[in-house]
């Protein structure tokens, strides 16, 4: 890609993502509306993050990319191939390795390091648009901590189904002020939020919005005294193909023998596993 | 045609971004800028950040030497307003931390981004001690030392009394071009 600029985005643009994202850093949690560049792929396929990643990216990084944990989809393989044929930069599939890793649905299961930037892809940043359809009213909601129409709403679904049904996307207090997704991880990945030491950055590109958690940010995932919040029950899952417990399982079914099989939700850690196993 | 500058205005201004970005994320804590002011025959200190975040969509807001306010708007694109209006603030030592604060702007309750930073030069042996709570900073706090004019910029922040997520943040020029920031929630404990 000789005829474009380092990174894709001109510089302009990347000015501009990164004003955003200096504000995002300094106010956790709430959503800073910016310029959505056009780039080669849709909208809501990953461009808010494609974004961020081009902004900040520079030759001495390393950029992992995943997408539900995996290193393989086509969605991680084409943004990998878009950014290093952009940029130039070394890719891995180690999460440990990078610099960098931008990720669909997932934190990795080792945990971060202060050193690395975790860029998050969001389909929808609004945690309050499941109550509130009009964007100018959910800014004076946000503006007011108006949030008990969020706690309502919560509060209602345990009332008709005896506990609160939300799965990915669960949502998540940050620094007691601001209510905020944390794109669609699973809630399994809601804790490693919490005071990680990483810096997360989080773009929505269709929705033209960037949001941030600096590290050691309080993120707390939303619950009742009496309703705790819950993580998604991995015990008793082994992975069939390392051996891992207590990690996130993807679930498969083998029609051959009729059971549920599980692995690793997080293919770079699985092969990591399997490559430090004696061989024999 | 010879360049007078050597700093390099793609991955220099990456280079220095990553900078800023370091420092905002990690409160209290320093961060060198000096191998990039360094591509700069003059003023690099300010130039550099200069030209990583201004453009013709900003203004800013330059107290200093007329020459180094000419020489950012030239290479930038940004034009120069009035403290009330600026995105980015400049400001040598001799501000009166007080009167900046005072009118600069923090943004609003539905708009808190719509507000200023501040890159502040400061002189002077690092003399006082404090510890910075909040995000960014590790449970148990960063213990940070700090100059008189450092001091002086965050009792003025302190005493205007900012409301959160309102504020400004503040970044710190030092003498041998590093910089600390201080973003808008973290809390301050002196500790002198």
């Amino acid at each position: 890609m000789k005829n474009y600029n380092f990174a894709f985005l001109d510089e302009s643009s990347k000015r501009a993502v990164r004003r955003a994202l200096l504000k995002a850093v300094a106010i956790p949690g709430y959503q800073v509306p910016f310029g959505s560049r056009e780039l080669p792929i849709g909208r809501g396929w990953g461009t808010g993050g494609i974004q961020i990643t081009l902004s900040i990216i520079g030759k001495k990084d390393i950029l992992k990319v995943i997408d539900q944990g995996s290193d393989d989809s086509v969605n991680a393989i084409s943004i990998r191939s878009f950014v290093r044929a952009a940029t130039g930069v070394r890719t891995t599939t180690d999460s440990q390795e990078a610099t960098l890793i931008q990720t669909r649905h997932r934190i990795p299961e080792i945990p971060l390091r202060g050193d690395q930037i975790l860029v998050l892809q969001v389909p929808l940043p609004e945690p309050l648009r499941m109550v509130e359809p009009l964007e100018s009213v959910t800014k004076r909601m946000h503006a007011e901590m108006d949030y008990a129409p969020i706690w309502l709403a919560l509060y209602e679904n345990i009332v008709r189904s005896g506990d609160i049904e939300l799965g990915a996307d669960y949502p998540v207090m940050v620094e007691n002020r601001y209510i905020m997704m944390p794109s669609p991880i699973p809630r399994f990945d809601n804790p490693k939020l919490h005071k990680s030491p990483a810096l997360h950055l989080f773009g929505a590109g269709r929705e033209k919005k960037i949001y941030a958690l600096p590290p050691y940010t309080d993120v707390r995932s939303l619950c009742f005294e009496d309703y705790p919040f819950r993580v998604e029950d991995m015990s008793g899952r082994v992975c069939r193909l390392c051996g891992a417990k207590d990690v996130f399982m993807d679930e498969f079914f083998d029609p051959a023998s009729g059971k549920r099989l599980y692995q690793c939700s997080d293919s770079g850690y699985c092969e990591k596993r399997k490559e430090n196993q004696p061989r024999g | 045609m010879k360049s007078a500058y050597s700093f390099d205005m793609v991955h220099g201004t990456q280079e220095v971004f990553r900078v800023f970005l370091e420092a905002l994320a990690h409160p209290g804590e320093p961060f060198g800028l000096n191998r990039y002011s360094a591509g700069f025959p003059r003023y690099g200190q300010w130039l550099a950040p200069a030209v990583t975040l201004l453009d013709n969509e900003t203004g800013f807001f330059w107290d200093g030497a007329p020459e180094i306010g000419r020489e950012i708007r030239f290479l930038s694109g940004s034009l120069p307003v009035s403290l009330e209006q600026a995105d980015f603030v400049f400001l040598s030592c001799q501000a009166d931390p007080a009167r900046i604060l005072s009118v600069v702007r923090r943004g609003t309750f539905t708009d808190p981004h719509d507000s200023a930073l501040l890159l502040i030069a400061v002189q002077g042996g690092l003399e006082h001690t404090a510890q910075l709570n909040g995000p960014g900073v590790p449970p148990e706090g960063r213990r940070i030392r700090l100059c008189s004019t450092e001091v002086s910029w965050f009792k003025a922040r302190e005493d205007q009394g900012f409301e959160y997520p309102c504020g400004v943040e503040l970044v710190f020029l030092r003498e041998d071009f590093s910089i600390i920031a201080l973003t808008r929630k973290v809390s301050i404990t002196w500790l002198m």
